[in-house]
């Protein structure tokens, strides 16, 4: 039946991927999903479409572990910590939750979608957390024309997520948990802990929806909005922890934003060439703000706005449209630093200062050498 | 995309294919087994290597085997063999530069735990009868032999410390680097498991030496021949060449397969047989001949937190607890299942420390189940027969902690402990420790002080009431003084600088560590005990002052007499008090020697916790300062601005030390006789008319002590100060001096006198407005000698010389209740943000 999934995907794929804006990871890696499957020796967990060891070759690549000759090369899809994959891998198999937590930007949801498309076969049970988000958008809402008609049936109720996580044996995502209301999130513990969801509505056997195995849930929360901490205790024991961390090699963050980047104006018609040494130092000063230091060793400032990989590359995405659009196509380091006062300085005049300053004391001592340091510097006016 | 990453890492060229590489180990397995001599590549503490290496050793059954070491450890092989030694040992190494006291010193470890393939190799050789040789360079030569060769770089002065059995070549490589990351694995330790500890079972013996040679090999093509020319490297390898070479001769041609075992750092091995078989064997740098006294070998008790605190950025393997653990579950290959339950037990230890401690979330027994669980899938997916290090390291973040990494520090602190092991080592008493370790041994049992256990221990000794206690913190301030690491004193009085004399207790830290013993050992040459040792400190701490230019200086001096009795040196006291005898007749700075003479007085009142009864010598020694520090009174009428302030806490505490002498109710014998008269003259010579001093300070507080002492009355007081404030001097310091001087001494004058009152006023009255004001701030240093109820007094009988009845409103007692608590509240605000900002 997975096989049957994946390989409809890939037709929908076919017909209709010029007509989707952003293909979820089930789509846009159907190919290796498929290679995969085919080449899979190793045991599966029961409801699990891939084994533990071929879902780690889909998010870390196949470079360590080639799969054989007529396979297609699995590309690297997260990079920086391949230990804590595995764990996130095998949290899945056992009986608690996944809680991937760190500052926005670091591919928390990236690799939720990807574990969700390797592990289940599709990533589309997500759940948004928001300060709005109901239990009713969570759990299950009714069709009330039905429900009127027909009284509480399964015809008449209207499976949310977490329904059909359970009854389908699948992986959940939770988006941004640490959005919604405690008392929201809390919804999960009967979930995580019996595994089953209570149905009062219903009468019988049909009031108790038991989980078919390979259901579990992937979580996200992101460090700068409420902590964890306000999360409660009994929730909180339910899940494995695994914090993402920014980046910390500026060649992988660089060998990533050009690729990510170069995909996203490739699929927004933009063509705009980007040469790596003029990307370069956008990398160079988001790490440089980011970890307060520069290269050399001297102190910065850090701002307070978000500086990860995902905002570098929605500046370099940015200056690309702006170069494809309104200039010869060509990336400059001009185009980079126009691009940082939406992406990067939202509202915060103290940022703007810290960046400036940035601009005036490590920016300019480089640029008398340097002249992609050079363009970066001339657009400093334009912050 | 892929393209681009492969271009970027082109350093990876010289990594080979994973069919190259078995090609490769395949070589190097017959190169290095097939022989007569067999070279066992080994990485140290590691388990893996032990368990191949005693298979190796049963099997192959060599005559000879030589391990990695100073030759001269030969001597230590019996010691090791003993049934009571048991690890972690050390053998410790050191080398004095020339026979002064005061020479650079060097010492290196040679560390060895249960695991270690040194030692299995020793012990597994003992039982088949094997002979058991060393091999490698003296710890002294190498430290000389890159002295030469790195003669042009800056020196490193002492190196206390190090290793011996270095893996930094191995650890640091290109090549080891880049397997690193396409491996996937976090550094050179993780690497290792996954190669080498998880699957060493699933090899053979010769596989696995073949792979970790080729790795080695790999390993050391990235490293300049230049490298590993200066810092001694090669001409190791010669030495171990040269011992094999030997041994090969003993054999005549007879030898069998693996009749010689030669147990090297991998990195070593791979460059071995290439020496040995070479026409002409290489011949390291001669040195020149060594005095034996200099250097000194001995072996030590070790500790794994000690191990686990040199590992990782050197030699050996990190959380030497965990592999024990490995090593203790079981020496087959097929105790896989001891091993797991050992590694879990791990687990449950760490989580059971998570608890009743302050940490953010106390691992359940949930916590630990979902962790043991994770570790072994962890396993399984990274193809780990046995989990790793890194496996647990993974289960345990995974499960216990539920914070971002930030908060898990003590997490983290609970983990490096458990994992690190608590395991200390023994050795055979015939192995002889050096005099002084016994002596300390001795001494600390019988104060029953601990000597076995690293858990810091509190003590309080009652330094007054019982006597008993008082050769305990002797001890324990030797120890301090010699600075071994074993005991801290943590509150009590401070006889040296004079804080705290109240405390009728010493509160004492003490724990015993490896390093303790180790530095005791290096000790070993001051003495041999602990008092001894700490007498030639002293004699050192002497020599360095005088050479320091803290020569002729009384306060120091007697601070080293002070230090000695806190260390109840006493019966060695005598050559201090004559160093302090010295250093005061030769003193020329009245302030050094009243510091000194107030602390003379300090150790004679300190009788009981000192001891100081002890010291006969010490109402004579305070005579003689006192006898010094008045005739150098006559110095202060010239005495440079700097030292005005120190002069008048002398002047001071010199009236003091008369005051309580008069009032001393001790036994007549004992009672100390200072000539009060001695220091009134000088004070009457110091306000003599003919010779008033340029600073007016001493003058003032001169005129004072001498009224307080009843030598001069109310109208000579009033002159002097008269006399100063009217000189037709410019600075107007100098002349308000006066005022100062006398507050710090005697200020009740200025309410008891009422005529110097009405004549300092006057005085002002002559004065022109500009120079009253100039002299404002320096008025307002000498009455801030005044609390401010004194200000107020002084203040009241000033306004009444000019009969003006009230001085205005300087208290405001209309403030109400609420206001009141608002500034308190506003106090408390302020000075909590303050300490905030770390500004307090």
């Amino acid at each position: 039946m997975a096989k049957k999934k994946i390989a409809s995907g890939k037709s929908d794929l076919a017909s209709s991927s010029s007509d989707i804006l952003r293909s979820p990871a089930e789509l846009l890696y159907a190919d290796e999903l498929n290679a995969l499957q085919a080449s899979d020796t190793f045991a599966r967990p029961p409801g699990w479409h891939l084994s533990p060891r071929a879902v780690r070759t889909f998010v870390l690549g196949s470079e360590a572990a080639p799969l054989g000759e007529n396979s297609p090369e699995i590309t690297r899809k997260f990079y920086g910590n391949d230990a804590l994959v595995d764990r996130s891998i095998v949290t899945l198999i056992g009986n608690r939750g996944l809680m991937l937590i760190g500052e926005p930007g670091t591919a928390k949801s990236m690799l939720s979608e990807l574990l969700a498309a390797a592990v289940s076969g599709g990533s589309e049970l997500t759940i948004q957390g928001t300060a709005g988000t109901t239990e009713d958008q969570i759990k299950y809402s009714w069709n009330y024309a039905l429900l009127l008609s027909e009284g509480p049936t399964r015809r008449s109720l209207v499976p949310a997520p977490l329904f059909r996580g359970l009854s389908e044996g699948r992986v959940v995502r939770f988006e941004e948990i640490t959005r919604c209301p405690a008392e929201i999130q809390d919804t999960l513990i009967s979930v995580l802990s019996d595994k089953v969801l209570h149905i009062p509505e219903f009468e019988g056997a049909d009031a108790v929806l038991h989980a078919k195995p390979g259901f579990n849930i992937i979580a996200t929360a992101n460090t700068r909005d409420r902590g964890v901490h306000e999360m409660s205790a009994a929730l909180r024991r339910r899940f494995n922890f695994e914090t993402v961390t920014p980046i910390s090699d500026p060649e992988f963050e660089l060998e990533l934003v050009l690729k990510q980047a170069g995909a996203l104006l490739h699929q927004c018609g933009a063509e705009a060439r980007l040469d790596r040494d003029v990307v370069r130092v956008l990398v160079d000063a988001f790490h440089e703000l980011r970890n307060g230091r520069t290269k050399e060793g001297g102190v910065v400032e850090k701002p307070s706005s978000v500086l990860s990989t995902a905002e570098a590359v929605s500046v370099v995405m940015s200056a690309g449209i702006d170069a494809a659009h309104f200039g010869d196509g060509t990336v400059s380091g001009v185009h980079l630093a126009r691009q940082l006062t939406g992406a990067v300085l939202k509202d915060d005049e103290g940022d703007v200062k810290k960046v400036r300053q940035y601009f005036e004391v490590v920016v300019k001592a480089r640029a008398s050498t340097d002249t992609n340091w050079k363009d970066f510097y001339t657009a400093r006016d334009q912050l | 995309m892929a393209s681009a990453v492969r271009q970027q890492t082109s350093s990876s060229e010289s990594v080979p294919t994973r069919d190259e590489l078995l090609i490769r180990a395949r070589d190097w397995e017959s190169l290095l087994l097939e022989g007569p001599v067999t070279y066992f590549p080994i990485r140290h503490h590691s388990p893996a290597c032990s368990l191949h290496l005693e298979r190796w050793i049963d099997e192959v059954r060599p005559e000879t085997i030589i391990v990695e070491g100073p030759r001269s450890y030969d001597k230590w092989i019996a010691s090791l063999l003993s049934e009571e030694c048991a690890g972690p040992v050390a053998i410790l190494a050191t080398y004095r530069e020339s026979d002064e006291l005061m020479a650079t010193r060097h010492s290196a470890f040679f560390p060895l735990c249960d695991y270690s393939p040194e030692w299995v190799a020793i012990r597994q050789g003992k039982s088949i009868g094997a002979r058991l040789r060393f091999a490698d360079m003296e710890f002294a030569d190498k430290v000389r032999f890159q002295q030469h060769a790195r003669a042009e770089e800056a020196q490193p002065g002492t190196t206390l410390g190090l290793l011996l059995g270095d893996e930094s070549h191995l650890r640091y490589s290109q090549f080891i680097n880049e397997l690193v990351r396409r491996m996937g694995c976090r550094d050179f330790d993780e690497l290792w498991d996954h190669l080498f500890e998880s699957r060493a079972g699933e090899m053979t013996t010769g596989e696995f030496v073949g792979t970790l040679a080729t790795y080695c090999d790999l390993s050391r093509a990235s490293h300049e021949p230049e490298q590993l020319e200066s810092d001694a490297t090669h001409g190791r390898e010669a030495i171990m060449a040269e011992v094999i070479q030997g041994e090969l001769k003993r054999l005549k041609g007879k030898g069998r397969k693996g009749s010689i075992l030669v147990v090297t750092g991998g990195f070593h091995t791979v460059a071995l047989p290439f020496l040995v078989n070479a026409k002409q064997a290489a011949i390291p740098a001669e040195l020149p001949e060594l005095d034996p006294n200099l250097t000194g070998s001995w072996l030590i008790r070790y500790s794994y937190d000690q191990l686990d605190a040199l590992a990782g950025y050197r030699s050996g393997m990190p959380n030497p607890g965990f592999y024990d653990a490995l090593w203790q579950a079981g020496r087959e290959f097929t105790s896989i299942a001891e091993k797991r339950s050992a590694i879990a037990r791990l687990i449950t230890t760490i989580a059971r420390q998570t608890r009743g401690q302050t940490i953010a979330h106390e691992a359940s027994v949930s916590d630990s189940i979902a962790a043991v669980q994770m570790l072994q899938q962890l396993a399984a997916l990274r193809n780990h027969a046995i989990p790793t290090r890194n496996d647990l390291l993974d289960a345990v973040t995974s499960c216990m902690s539920k914070e971002s990494s930030a908060g898990n520090d003590l997490l983290a602190s609970i983990v490096k402990r458990v994992l690190a092991g608590d395991r200390i080592g023994s050795i055979p008493s015939s192995a002889g420790q050096p005099p002084i370790i016994d002596d300390f041994h001795r001494q600390a049992t019988r104060f029953r002080l601990p000597v076995d256990t690293i858990e810091r221990r509190k003590t309080s000794l009652e330094l007054y009431r019982k006597p008993e206690h008082r050769p305990v913190s002797f001890f324990l301030h030797q120890l301090e003084l010699l600075e071994v690491s074993y005991a801290t004193c943590v509150d009590g009085p401070d006889f040296i600088n004079g804080h705290q004399l109240g405390k009728l207790y010493e509160e004492w830290s003490v724990g015993w560590t490896p390093s303790a013993e180790a530095r005791l050992a290096e000790l070993g040459a001051l003495g041999e005990t602990v008092a001894g040792a700490a007498t030639q400190r002293v004699v050192q701490l002497v020599n360095l002052f005088e050479e320091q230019g803290t020569s002729r200086n009384a306060d120091a001096a007697v601070d080293l007499l002070i230090r000695v009795c806190r260390c109840g040196l006493h019966s060695y006291a005598r050559q201090i008090v004559e160093v302090v005898r010295e250093h005061i007749a030769e003193d020329g700075t009245f302030v050094s020697v009243a510091s000194g003479l107030s602390r003379l007085e300090l150790l004679r009142n300190a009788r009981e916790p000192l001891e100081a009864t002890r010291l006969v010598e010490l109402p004579d020694l305070i005579t003689q300062c006192y006898r010094r520090a008045t005739h150098l009174m006559d110095g202060l009428a010239n005495v440079p601005d700097d030292l005005v302030d120190g002069s008048l806490d002398g002047l001071l505490s010199i009236r003091e030390m008369l005051a309580s002498q008069n009032g001393e109710v001790s036994k007549e014998n004992d009672r100390l006789r200072l000539d009060e008269d001695l220091y009134c003259d000088s004070l009457e010579r110091l306000i003599s008319n003919s010779a008033t001093p340029a600073r007016s300070e001493i003058a003032g507080a001169a005129a004072g002590l001498l009224h307080n002492l009843g030598r001069i009355g109310e109208d000579r007081v009033c002159e002097i100060v008269e006399r100063c404030l009217d000189a037709a001097v410019l600075e107007v310091d100098r002349v308000c001096g006066v005022l100062r001087g006398l507050m710090k001494v005697a200020r009740e004058v200025f309410w008891n006198m009422d005529h110097l009152l009405q004549r300092i006023d006057k005085l002002f009255l002559q004065w022109e407005e500009s120079r009253f004001n100039n002299a404002l701030p320096h008025m307002r240093l000498a009455f801030s000698e005044l609390s401010p109820k004194e200000v107020d007094l002084v203040a009241g009988r000033v306004a009444g010389l000019h009969e003006v009845d009230s001085i205005g409103v300087l208290t405001h007692p209309d403030v109400t209740e609420e206001e009141m608590q608002l500034i308190v509240r506003a106090t408390e605000l302020l000075n909590r943000s303050l300490e905030e900002d770390g500004l307090k």
